[in-house]
């Protein structure tokens, strides 16, 4: 028996439904017509309901690969990809995805961009535009709702986009280094923001991510990637307590967790300790 | 302490508009000079002032305005027909897949034919009035709006089409509301080529057969041996051909807001 009250994310027993799973993937690349490249090997991964899972590993290491098969861009050489028990063939509704950039649309002002899943998916635009206004707002970016995203700045920019991909009620957000070009101050201050953003919509959060310490700050679980072809060295369980703000940042337990992380990429010589500091 | 950079920038293009008409005079008063101190003949340059004495006779007296509103007709109504029929066409091609990639090695090698060459067999086709003069110009206008719309349709930004995937939008929704702003700019590039090789194409196609038309004007200028008058129409076409040009970046401007304006402090 499942209690309601049981915190959501840790290791637990009874097992809440799995909402993301990726069962036995493979994924190769054709190249050229015969040579193909294998990204992913062997993935077992499950995501349970509400759970946040960082994912670190070096560059090439098919992290992005794994996202894309989630999302159902790609579709898995092998193995399985599914989303509450239903396999991935295509993209969802109450699927929605980061991307390393933005993405906005210069045409379109910011609430214009905002609301295009909505309007894209014929909804009521009246409504959107509301909620839209209001997780604006909840990002910082009030009197910014009809500037063109040339007028943003990037941290900015990929703020309108956590609102985009939250405006269809996802299930499930998927982010493809969505910090990854900002400054070090913004992207800590978007970290203390997302995981405010994670922990009030319950989604079930899957960040693929070059930053170890952000990992580890906001994940419940920080699964460890090997170089080409990407396979899972190890999965450590991040029991952090929540809400996470600037003051998990100092606890000692946060640095030894992030110290775990860290000795996987710094084998002496090893390929993979010169792609993080 | 300096002044601010913005400051600097807009005192030079003050200085830049004071300049240029001041430029202007000097090199036409040069000209003028030069044409009576060395005593050139006539025929072979005209002074800026007989020019600007045919100029006046022209629209006074009412020669041009028959000519100029023939020109203009073929020229604004090819242009019309002809970026319209590109437009559609490129969207058609690039929409249409295979068959479009088959087609686009010809598209080009037509595209490098000069168009103007069949001026005279369209004029036997179809006679000395506008009609053939309109054909003209939409066949030679359609090219670059064509082969612009292709290029510009099939450069496709992959995050942006990612994201129209993943956002669950159908294949028109793609085309409107990320494909088509996408290619604007290039379509834009390919009409202001267009709406020069309007005018040429107007030009060529009334030298080679028509009866109305500032080439029907050039040439007549020439078997008077008035070149004060050819040179009157040159400024013409001149002028016509700049209007053009700038209602087109005006129109690109205004449906294109997004584009960042590069030389802001440019005369032009």
């Amino acid at each position: 028996m499942q209690s309601p009250l049981e915190p959501t994310g840790l290791a637990l027993d009874p097992k809440p439904p799995a909402a993301l799973v990726f069962h036995d993937v493979d994924h190769e690349y054709y190249v050229r017509r015969s040579a193909t490249v294998r990204a992913l090997a062997g993935i077992e991964l499950a995501l349970a309901t509400g759970e946040f899972v960082s994912v670190v590993g070096p560059s090439g290491c098919g992290k992005t690969t794994l996202l894309r098969l989630a999302v159902g861009l790609l579709r898995p050489s092998r193995g399985t990809v599914s989303i509450g028990g239903e396999p991935v063939r295509s993209p969802r509704r109450d699927v929605s995805f980061i991307f390393q950039d933005a993405v906005m649309l210069p045409w379109f002002s910011v609430m214009e961009n905002v609301t295009l899943p909505i309007r894209i998916a014929g909804g009521d635009m009246a409504m959107a535009r509301l909620r839209a206004g209001e997780l604006l707002d909840r990002v910082g970016l009030t009197g910014f709702h009809n500037a063109t995203p040339m007028q943003l700045s990037g941290g900015m920019r990929q703020r309108a986009a956590i609102v985009r991909a939250l405006m269809t009620r996802p299930r499930i957000l998927l982010m493809d280094e969505p910090f990854g070009a900002l400054d070090a101050l913004t992207r800590e201050q978007m970290n203390l923001d997302l995981a405010s953003i994670a922990e009030a919509s319950g989604c079930t959060v899957l960040l693929i991510t070059h930053g170890i310490s952000e990992a580890v700050f906001l994940a419940n679980r920080v699964v460890v990637m090997t170089p080409r072809p990407g396979r899972i060295a190890e999965m450590i369980d991040i029991p952090l307590p929540r809400p996470r703000n600037r003051r998990t940042l100092a606890a000692p337990e946060f640095a030894a967790l992030c110290d775990r992380v860290r000795e996987h990429f710094q084998h002496p010589g090893s390929e993979m300790a010169s792609a993080y500091e | 302490m300096q002044p601010p950079l913005s400051m600097v920038s807009r005192l030079r293009g003050q200085a830049n508009r004071a300049v240029m008409p001041a430029l202007a005079i000097a090199v036409l008063g040069l000209w003028e000079l030069m044409v009576v101190a060395l005593k050139v003949s006539p025929l072979v340059m005209a002074k800026p002032s007989d020019i600007a004495t045919a100029l006046w006779t022209g629209f006074v007296e009412g020669l041009y305005w028959t000519h100029l509103a023939a020109t203009l007709t073929e020229m604004v109504s090819g242009f019309l027909i002809g970026s319209a029929l590109g437009l559609v066409c490129g969207l058609a091609i690039t929409e249409f897949g295979r068959f479009g990639r088959l087609l686009f090695p010809y598209l080009v090698a037509i595209q490098s034919i000069p168009k103007v060459a069949t001026a005279p067999l369209i004029i036997m086709w179809l006679g000395f009035g506008l009609q053939s003069k309109i054909v003209l110009v939409t066949l030679i206008t359609f090219f670059p709006v064509l082969i612009n719309t292709i290029s510009g349709l099939s450069v496709v930004d992959r995050m942006r089409t990612d994201l129209m995937a993943v956002l669950l939008a159908n294949r028109w929704q793609t085309f409107l509301l990320v494909r088509l702003p996408s290619a604007a700019h290039q379509i834009f590039a390919g009409l202001s080529v267009a709406v020069v090789l309007a005018l040429t194409g107007s030009i060529v196609a009334e030298f080679a057969g028509a009866q109305r038309g500032l080439g029907v004007l050039l040439l007549q200028a020439q078997a008077n041996l008035d070149t004060a008058a050819m040179f009157a129409v040159l400024v013409l076409l001149a002028i016509i051909g700049l209007a053009a040009t700038m209602a087109v970046r005006g129109l690109e401007r205004r449906l294109l807001y997004w584009t960042e304006r590069r030389n802001e402090g440019d005369p032009t």
